[in-house]
């Protein structure tokens, strides 16, 4: 129980208190390739501070929609809680598996959409449907990286897969599963060459065109803290090495990988222009089709 | 007697609700009212017996109700777990529709109520009786009772040529089906020892000596009970009068038939296969069919309804899908029957799970699309938008029901899927097959979720519009809403706490299993209440435990709340913003028809013709067969018998009426010659 | 013996002089010439009654006669009278001729008293209705009877097949006296009033298809229907 809550708030500080620096971070690597010095480091707290005492501006007379934002913050904290980060399972690995993972994150993404549709703004449904079709093909692909993982761990839970593939060295299916999870990896978190659901220039800023004050600032929020999240995620069952089994250290290393993980996603997000969504769709049934030679070498053995 | 007098007087109450329906079906709110108080009553017994079977066992009747001794059918009666589960789902589907037709038949002022309420009641009747005996020949005949029913619900607008067709199409189909079983029965029954008989036991015996015997002849009964069971599931591509069967019925009606009409379907393959079917080499590639088709199902359903605009076609499609997931569960626990009992038992439940759980949410949707259509009058989700305003409760049920479908938690949707995800993808270790098939399931979960986004985004969130106008002040009457509520909070109270349906499940499965064949519950579940973790063995592999997660989102939602509050931030109403132009609300709103418009294109295809949207036909349109010539007159029994009979006999006939010359003299020569004829005839006879 | 001999002879002479009339009546195409034939007929035929009681010394048979007398001279001519002199004198045309008519009546008369009077016992209730003067009587009678349904088949006039239905009437009732020798006379009376009843109606009818058609010919009574 008390690893429960401990570990637990320690998942909550990386996973919401550390992911605006992860982003500063990011938006600090993106300068420095488009030659400027850029924001500090710690700007994106400064822009949740000023979110937060924002004025909030909602819509007549829909009162779903101011509960919306809340419920999506709470669920990506949830998931927080799923996946463990630098220890060997999860805070509340007991009460849930990868698949609730995957679903998790999938409610996060129908909270956004709901956020999005009980805006009734057009372009707001536009990023919602776009949403949902990123969502659509993204996910079979992370999917069947998590399935590999547990036809060879030969159980759902992700500390146990971390467990045993630490333990078992690399492997054919586990290399793929990790080379097709990282190029699901970019759209899960939004960033370019697929972040079209969230167009800045294209459709006004898509889903949140008209969110505004604290609301905005719980899903920019959101948002910085699926990417750390997911980073963990893919850190932690696909590269486990290196282990110390100290705690401390253990998570030093973790958050050493999710930051070079960070800086990765950043870069691509910088040097990239921006898909259409027929395009991503169709990139990522692709995809699905060849990840499917993953599961097929894990069926194998191999 | 015991308490399974508590069957038969739900049943009588179901049929004298019936005939005080043809009674009083003038006075519509009269006979609406007492049909609904004769099924709660009834519902409320069939809950009472499901109950107690949980809770202490099967229970039967000693003797049977009737038997027919030249057949060897007697009407047995008994309620084993299984069959206890599909009486939960009727009595509290029969109470929740019955309640929402009350006032929605009142859309139907030209329709007789006499054509709907009786089949109603009679269609629930048939259903328990369907799941309560224990003798083929009676399952056939109630089956069969159930599909007249349902048949002439379907067609209750009788007006509408669509429905017409529609009803024509499902009638011929099912007596397809029924024939099929009918077949296998027969078959069965003849190899079944002399006295022969139709009782399930010794239909099971005589199956088990097929098997034994090796024979072809298993694959072609076993081909028979599914070809007639799924066709009333409604499994593609045997269901394909599904789509259009549903939407003609009234919505209380469809939601009966997704709740607990399908589920006889499936109760029936899950009686054969199960209970029926020896554990046995067959169990393999039937096993495999099963989950084939179910993915089928599950994939053709699920894209298709991605295209669909008429909210009531696109529920109809999902629910073929849902039924995919049902047999992928039920035909992966066969499976693996010879080879891992552990997790054919988990997925056995996994497909039963689905099955208790669709019976919620689906009829929830429908029930949320007849709201729809009784406030605003259309179908169509082009027409509607942003009732969430107007129909608050309403909305909130829709919601519900559409994350329950999806399979997000902390739901009732959830539960099974995960069951049946992880049983497939964990049975894959042995078979590569059924990863496929837990793959395809998973994608088609999120095709599901984003087909009921669309649903919810177009229907109710987004801009307060409706073609034609409509009341903007309150919600749908009281009596349509406590059935969608009670279907809603069922959603959530099986999401919350799935253990304890999934117990009775597992007592279900183990009960119509050999025994001690599945190892128990608390050893496989888990023993906390309200998660369940699985255990095959070798520790635990999966787990979920929804109160713990809820408990975590409520805290993080209190932090979200206070985080957000912290700034003290004014807040300020406004209307959207659309660019500073006047403007009617058709020009702004995205209609339903625009989502996902790429990924629908990459499923659209043409083959010879025949357009396919979604990989589901656009039109179907059977093939036109003429009869040669020949055949055509010899088949025209009209010419060549009839006519030349009947002429023959008026040329008699008129020869005969020459008698009549109208001159007395004439008759009475005929009088005096008949009496003389008998006088000679009197003295002839022998007694004189 | 004699008396026997002479009330035969006696009977025999009022038998022919009985069938001469009924040939007549039956033949005659006037109308109102054959109504009083059978007047006289029925003269005769009560007179025969009336001798046969004599004979049989059975004084029940006067009051026979006695009713005979009143119906059949008085009544019912009386009948036939009224109607029949609303229609026209001549009969109906006939199908046969007058020679052959005649030439057939006689040929069927005389076969049919020949084969009554030697086959008497098929019909003769008691061995004493089976001697003479019963057994003449008998076939006599039933010869009278068919002769006037002969007359009442072949026959176009409406009114003339009541004449035949008289002549059948008289021959019954002749043939009665030896058939039911103890009737009483209230049954008598009452079949008496029958026949009358009978006869008056069909007068009323066929006067009435005069009126309406202008004519009695009961070969074009299905014009009635228009």
């Amino acid at each position: 129980m008390s690893f429960v809550i401990g570990i637990g708030i320690l998942n909550l500080f990386i996973a919401l208190g550390l992911a605006p620096l992860f982003e500063g971070v990011a938006r600090k690597l993106k300068a420095l390739v488009h030659s400027r010095i850029g924001p500090p480091l710690i700007q994106p707290y400064y822009d949740l501070l000023k979110l937060l005492g924002k004025e909030d501006i909602q819509p007549q007379g829909m009162y779903f929609a101011r509960v919306v934002p809340w419920i999506c913050f709470a669920t990506v904290a949830t998931a927080a809680l799923f996946v463990p980060m630098g220890t060997d399972r999860a805070p509340l690995g007991a009460a849930g598996d990868a698949i609730l993972f995957i679903y998790i994150v999938t409610l996060v993404a129908v909270c956004l959409i709901m956020t999005a549709a009980a805006s009734e703004n057009p372009f707001a449904f536009i990023g919602a449907s776009r949403e949902m079709m990123l969502q659509l093909t993204v996910e079979p692909v992370l999917v069947i990286a998590l399935i590999t993982a547990a036809l060879n761990a030969r159980s759902f839970g992700i500390g146990d897969m971390a467990n045993w593939y630490y333990f078992k060295g690399p492997s054919i299916s586990m290399l793929l599963a990790t080379i097709f999870l990282f190029l699901a990896l970019q759209a899960q978190v939004g960033k370019l060459p697929f972040d079209m659901a969230e167009a800045e220039s294209e459709i006004v800023g898509g889903l949140f065109i008209e969110q505004s004050g604290p609301k905005y600032a719980l899903l920019r929020w959101t948002l910085m803290a699926k990417q750390i999240i997911f980073a963990s995620l893919f850190v932690q069952v696909f590269i486990p090495w290196p282990r110390i089994e100290i705690l401390v250290l253990d998570i030093l290393i973790h958050l050493a990988k999710v930051l070079g993980l960070v800086l990765l996603i950043g870069l691509i997000d910088v040097v990239n222009p921006r898909l259409r969504i027929d395009q991503a769709v169709k990139y990522y049934l692709v995809l699905v089709f060849f990840s499917l030679g993953a599961v097929a070498f894990a069926v194998i053995g191999a | 007697m015991g308490p399974i007098v508590l069957l038969f007087i739900g049943f009588l109450l179901l049929v004298t609700g019936a005939m005080v329906a043809i009674a009083t079906h003038r006075w519509r709110l009269v006979c609406s009212w007492l049909s609904f108080v004769f099924v709660l009553l009834a519902g409320g017994c069939f809950l009472y017996l499901a109950i107690l079977v949980f809770t202490s066992g099967p229970i039967a009747m000693a003797g049977p109700l009737l038997i027919l001794p030249g057949i060897g059918a007697s009407l047995t009666i008994a309620i084993d777990p299984l069959s206890a589960l599909l009486l939960l789902i009727v009595s509290i589907i029969s109470s929740c529709t019955t309640l929402f037709s009350v006032r929605y038949t009142l859309r139907y002022q030209g329709e007789s109520l006499v054509r709907y309420y009786p089949f109603l009641l009679f269609l629930f009747a048939t259903i328990v009786g369907v799941v309560s005996t224990r003798d083929m020949l009676f399952f056939i005949a109630f089956w069969e009772m159930m599909t007249l029913a349902s048949y002439a619900l379907v067609v209750f607008e009788r007006g509408n040529a669509v429905s017409l067709r529609a009803g024509f199409i499902y009638f011929l189909v099912t007596h397809v089906a029924t024939a099929c079983l009918v077949m296998a029965a027969i078959v069965l029954y003849v190899k079944t020892p002399a006295p022969h008989s139709f009782s399930f036991d010794s239909l099971s015996a005589s199956l088990g000596a097929i098997v034994a015997a090796n024979s072809a002849l298993v694959h072609l009964i076993l081909a028979l009970f599914f070809i007639g069971f799924v066709t009333k599931a409604g499994v593609l591509p045997f269901g394909f009068w599904l789509p259009n069967a549903y939407p003609a019925a009234p919505s209380g009606a469809t939601a009966v038939f997704a709740g607990a009409l399908e589920k006889a379907g499936i109760y029936g393959v899950v009686r054969i296969f199960c209970e029926l079917l020896p554990i046995s080499h067959y169990s393999y590639v039937w096993g495999q069919v099963i989950a084939i088709f179910g993915a089928i199902s599950i994939f053709v359903g699920t894209m298709s309804a991605l295209t669909q605009d008429d909210s009531k076609r696109l529920m109809s499609f999902h629910a073929i899908g849902q039924i995919g997931y049902m047999l992928l569960g039920i035909g992966l626990g066969v499976f693996l029957l010879p080879i891992n009992p552990p997790l054919a038992t988990i997925a056995l439940v996994a497909g039963l799970f689905h099955m208790i759980n669709h019976s919620w949410f689906k009829p929830c949707l429908f029930l949320n699309a007849g709201s729809i259509l009784y406030k605003t009058g259309t179908r169509d989700l082009n027409k509607v938008g942003g009732l969430l305003r107007i129909m608050p409760f309403t909305g909130a049920t829709a919601i519900i029901a559409s994350l329950s479908i999806a399979g997000i938690p902390p739901l009732n949707g959830f539960s099974s899927k995960l069951l049946i995800f992880e049983s497939s993808i964990m049975s894959g270790v042995g078979s590569p097959l059924f990863i496929i098939l837990g793959l395809v399931a998973i994608f088609i979960s999120a095709v599901t979720l984003a087909s009921f986004l669309k649903f919810l985004n177009s229907a109710f969130l987004g801009k307060l519009y409706a073609e034609g106008g409509i009341d903007t002040q309150k919600d749908v009457p009281l009596s349509m809403k406590i059935p969608q509520g009670v279907l809603a909070f069922l959603c959530i109270l099986f999401g919350v706490v799935p253990l304890l349906p999934m117990r009775m499940i597992h007592s279900a499965i183990s009960s119509i299993l050999p025994a001690n064949y599945s190892p128990a519950a608390g050893f496989l579940f888990g023993t906390s209440l309200p998660g369940f973790s699985l255990n095959l063995g070798q520790g635990v592999i999966g787990a979920w435990n929804p109160l713990w997660a809820l408990l975590a989102m409520a805290i993080l939602f209190a932090l979200g709340f206070f985080i957000s509050k912290a700034g003290m931030a004014r807040t300020r109403e406004a209307e959207t913003w659309y660019g500073g132009r006047e403007h009617v609300v058709e020009h702004v709103r995205y209609a339903p028809h625009s989502f996902y418009n790429p990924f629908k294109q990459i499923f659209a295809f043409t083959i010879k013709g025949i357009k396919f949207e979604g990989m589901y036909p656009r039109a179907i349109s059977l093939p036109r067969v003429t009869m040669p010539g020949r055949l055509k007159a010899a088949f025209d029994i009209d010419h060549w018998l009839y006519y030349p009979f009947a002429r023959g006999f008026m040329r008699l006939s008129r020869w005969f009426s020459r008698v009549h010359v109208g001159i007395p003299q004439v008759y009475i020569l005929w009088i005096i010659l008949g009496v003389i004829a008998c006088i000679i005839v009197l003295f002839l006879l022998p007694a004189g | 013996m004699a008396e026997v001999i002479a009330g035969g002879n006696l009977i025999i002479t009022l038998y022919l002089i009985h069938f001469g009339f009924s040939l007549l009546a039956a033949e005659l195409r006037n109308l109102r010439w054959s109504v009083l034939a059978i007047t006289l007929q029925s003269l005769f035929l009560a007179s025969i009654l009336a001798t046969f009681a004599n004979i049989a010394a059975n004084p029940s048979l006067y009051l026979w006669s006695l009713t005979a007398l009143i119906t059949k001279v008085m009544l019912i001519p009386y009948l036939l009278w009224l109607y029949i002199r609303q229609l026209p004198t001549a009969e109906t045309r006939p199908w046969l001729g007058t020679i052959p008519s005649v030439a057939v009546m006689l040929l069927l008369v005389v076969f049919i008293y020949s084969f009554l009077h030697t086959n008497v016992e098929f019909i003769a209730p008691s061995l004493e209705a089976a001697v003479e003067p019963a057994r003449s009587n008998l076939a006599l009678s039933l010869t009278v009877c068919s002769l006037g349904l002969w007359v009442l088949l072949v026959r176009r006039d409406a009114a003339k097949a009541v004449i035949g239905l008289v002549l059948l009437e008289n021959g019954v009732h002749l043939s009665l006296v030896t058939l039911a020798p103890t009737l009483p006379e209230t049954t008598l009376i009452g079949i008496v009033t029958n026949v009358i009843i009978t006869v008056w109606l069909l007068l009323y009818l066929a006067g009435r298809i005069f009126r309406t058609l202008g004519t009695t010919d009961t070969a074009l009574l299905s014009e009635l229907k228009r």
